[in-house]
């Protein structure tokens, strides 16, 4: 089964959990996962997102003043990930 | 033969990199610019039970060869070397600035004497990882300090958390071991033969 889901880099951990507890109260779907290693090395979090969201999560984070180093595209399918970049920042 | 350039790539990429190879690849070649590298390679052969086969080019190019045995031509009933390593053999994880619960000072200082004895085993951890209020230990100010350079340079693997570093803002301080992130902590260590935690 194929899932489809976007990630936004947040380099400061801090920001990172600000930023979900914002979503959580705004009511927009979002959660902390490990950036995946193939996109950065940076070791840090990034913030899981429904693609339909996407505008809702850019503007919590620029009204959050957050910092976000890319937004990319997920596609899981089975054991096969791939990543494709949506908006650099 | 699958070939891997590690030169110019930090410690531990080489074995990270050869490590995933040798999951698709019966034989790999790699080619580091450091000793200690080859040495790191050399136990990863060891750990995964392969052949090791190592050329010094010069002082800075190495070329390891890490290959699956074939058939065993030993009729012994000794235990391998495999077998006698993974009966004791461990990581560490250090998720506290103190070791037990009870009086923090205390417990400040059992951690650094359990970090001290360490250095004292006979078998020491394959790795130590470090991730929320362990992290400053491997920074500039650590009481441990020196102990985990020691540690480090007999191979024992050094890890810290990157999220956790940045969070405390401790990043630009680490002094010893690699940065890594949630995904290589949970491999290490759900593939360790046994965690000890202080």
């Amino acid at each position: 089964m194929k899932k489809r889901y976007g990630i936004a880099l947040i380099s400061s951990t801090r920001d990172a959990m600000k930023a979900e507890a914002q979503a959580k109260a705004q009511h927009i779907q979002v959660r902390i996962i490990p950036t995946p290693g193939r996109i950065r090395a940076n070791c840090g979090f990034s913030l899981r997102y429904e693609l339909a969201e996407e505008q809702r999560v850019l503007q919590l984070l620029q009204q959050l003043r957050i910092t976000c180093d890319g937004m990319y595209e997920v596609e899981q399918e089975g054991l096969q990930t791939t990543y494709t970049l949506r908006r650099k920042e | 033969m699958f070939k891997i350039d590690a030169i110019g790539k930090a410690c531990p990429l080489p074995v990270i990199e050869t490590h995933k190879a040798l999951k698709e690849h019966d034989a790999v070649e790699t080619v580091v610019d450091n000793q200690i590298a080859t040495e790191n390679l050399k136990k990863l052969a060891e750990d995964m039970g392969y052949t090791y086969a190592m050329t010094e080019e010069s002082s800075t190019h190495y070329t390891v060869m890490i290959a699956k045995d074939g058939v065993s031509t030993d009729k012994d009933v000794q235990p391998t070397k495999q077998d006698v390593k993974s009966q004791d053999s461990y990581i560490v994880v250090i998720n506290s600035p103190t070791m037990g619960v009870g009086d923090d000072v205390l417990g400040k200082q059992l951690l650094k004497t359990f970090v001290y004895t360490l250095t004292e085993q006979d078998v020491l951890p394959q790795m130590i990882i470090f991730y929320n209020g362990g992290v400053p230990f491997v920074t500039e100010d650590s009481d441990v300090l020196e102990d985990l350079k020691t540690l480090a340079s007999q191979g024992v693997q050094i890890y810290a958390c990157g999220a956790c570093l940045n969070y405390y803002d401790l990043t630009d301080k680490v002094a010893v071991g690699e940065i890594t992130n949630m995904y290589r902590i949970v491999e290490m260590m759900r593939q360790a033969d046994r965690i000890v935690r202080p």
